[in-house]
């Protein structure tokens, strides 16, 4: 048995936020979410959080874990053997205990149209559409993120100003602007170029270092500054976005 | 049907960031590069009498091109990558960081790149 603490918000119950603490059974290979799980099962059923397939996939499971975004399933109590605190995830609003509001994430990420789009690049649709293993792998590793969020509870930027498009949806945008099969790149292009797209960013690269799936957004970011930068002296000098379609 | 429509200015969503972005990597470059050697060189090694450089053989240096190279790789685009830095700090310390901050961190940069490059017109020769 070990001590571990939640932050509890019960909005009829109390406006203020509280920690709670509970005695939970550990082994080596207790997660966090485990934990959670325990508490909810066998001590206080009122607990709310997300979850679902406790193996790093689906992404719902992201919280603090003593100030650090974390994935529930993915991170572990022997990782903690002194103090551990469990709060909701940072810069989001929060609706009860650990369960955050997860709007305005879904709004960036929308913004950037995060799907391949047809266009002169695309193959004629009854065909399949090819693509080399070299095409792919420009683009792979920025396809891994599992929107879990925990770039954006990273980012200070993003605390600072929610209007921020933030790392996970401008890796997005990255990945689909990288695809050889996508003709997308002028739409993307408009947020992007935005003082709320690539040029919020600062540089501070915590969203790398906490990604779970290794996807390195503040690359994709910084990378993106260098395609804005071109897509505005394009724009300036031929009065057509970058990527060809703006009109 | 989009023939109607007026067609969108070039300028359009356009804005000074990527400027001062590009002064600001720029000069990163230089702050790594340059300026550590040259501090080292004339901050150190020089007044502890470790090399002897002689003054009017550095004259001779800076008023050739070469002394213009040096403006801009020591002064005015390590200037503009401070500028940049201070300015978002300030943004990060939620003391501004808008219009009014960037016209006083890259105007401070402008003035002293300004006064190394006008110095270095009238140096003689
Ligand atoms: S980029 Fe990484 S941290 Fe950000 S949402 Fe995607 S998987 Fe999560
Ligand atoms: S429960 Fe799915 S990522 Fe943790």
């Amino acid at each position: 048995m070990r001590s571990i603490q939640v932050l509890r918000y019960l909005p009829e119950e109390s406006p203020q936020p509280f920690l709670q603490s509970f005695q939970v059974p550990v082994t080596d290979s207790t997660s966090v979410l485990d934990a959670l799980n325990y508490i909810k099962e066998s001590l206080d059923p009122t607990l709310s959080f997300r979850w679902s397939c406790r193996m790093a996939i689906c992404g719902s499971c992201g919280v603090m874990v003593n100030g650090i975004p974390k994935l529930g399933c993915k991170d572990f109590l022997r990782n903690y053997p002194n103090d551990l605190i469990i709060e909701p995830l940072a810069h989001l609003p929060v609706e009860r205990d650990l369960v955050v509001n997860m709007d305005s994430f879904l709004r960036h990420l929308e913004a950037v149209k995060p799907y391949l789009i047809e266009g002169k690049n695309a193959a004629d649709s009854s065909q399949p559409n090819r693509q080399t293993p070299a095409q792919m792998a420009r683009y792979q590793q920025f396809a891994n993120c599992i929107n879990c969020g925990l770039c954006y509870a990273a980012c200070p930027q993003f605390g600072l100003n929610p209007e921020f498009t933030g790392p996970a949806a401008i890796a997005l945008a990255h990945r689909y602007n990288l695809d050889s099969r996508d003709s997308g790149k002028a739409q993307r292009m408009a947020p992007l170029n935005s003082k709320n797209g690539v040029w919020s960013c600062t540089f501070v690269g915590f969203c790398s270092e906490v990604c779970p799936k290794g996807v390195d957004p503040a690359a994709a970011v910084n990378q993106g500054k260098v395609e804005s930068a071109k897509s505005m002296l394009i724009q300036l000098f031929s009065g057509r976005a970058i990527g060809g379609a703006g009109q | 049907m989009s023939n109607h429509m007026p067609k969108p200015s070039r300028r359009q969503g356009l804005h000074f960031e990527p400027l001062w972005w590009l002064l600001f990597s720029a000069g990163g470059v230089c702050f790594a590069v340059f300026v550590p050697a040259v501090a080292l060189i004339f901050g150190v090694l020089w007044p502890l009498g470790i090399i002897d450089i002689s003054l009017a053989q550095l004259q001779g240096y800076y008023s050739s091109l070469w002394g213009l190279v040096f403006t801009g790789a020591v002064i005015f685009l390590p200037a503009f990558h401070a500028a940049h830095r201070i300015r978002h700090a300030f943004h990060d310390f939620k003391l501004g960081g808008g219009s009014t901050t960037a016209f006083i961190c890259c105007g401070t940069a402008a003035v002293v790149s300004f006064v190394a490059i006008w110095a270095w017109f009238m140096l003689p020769g």
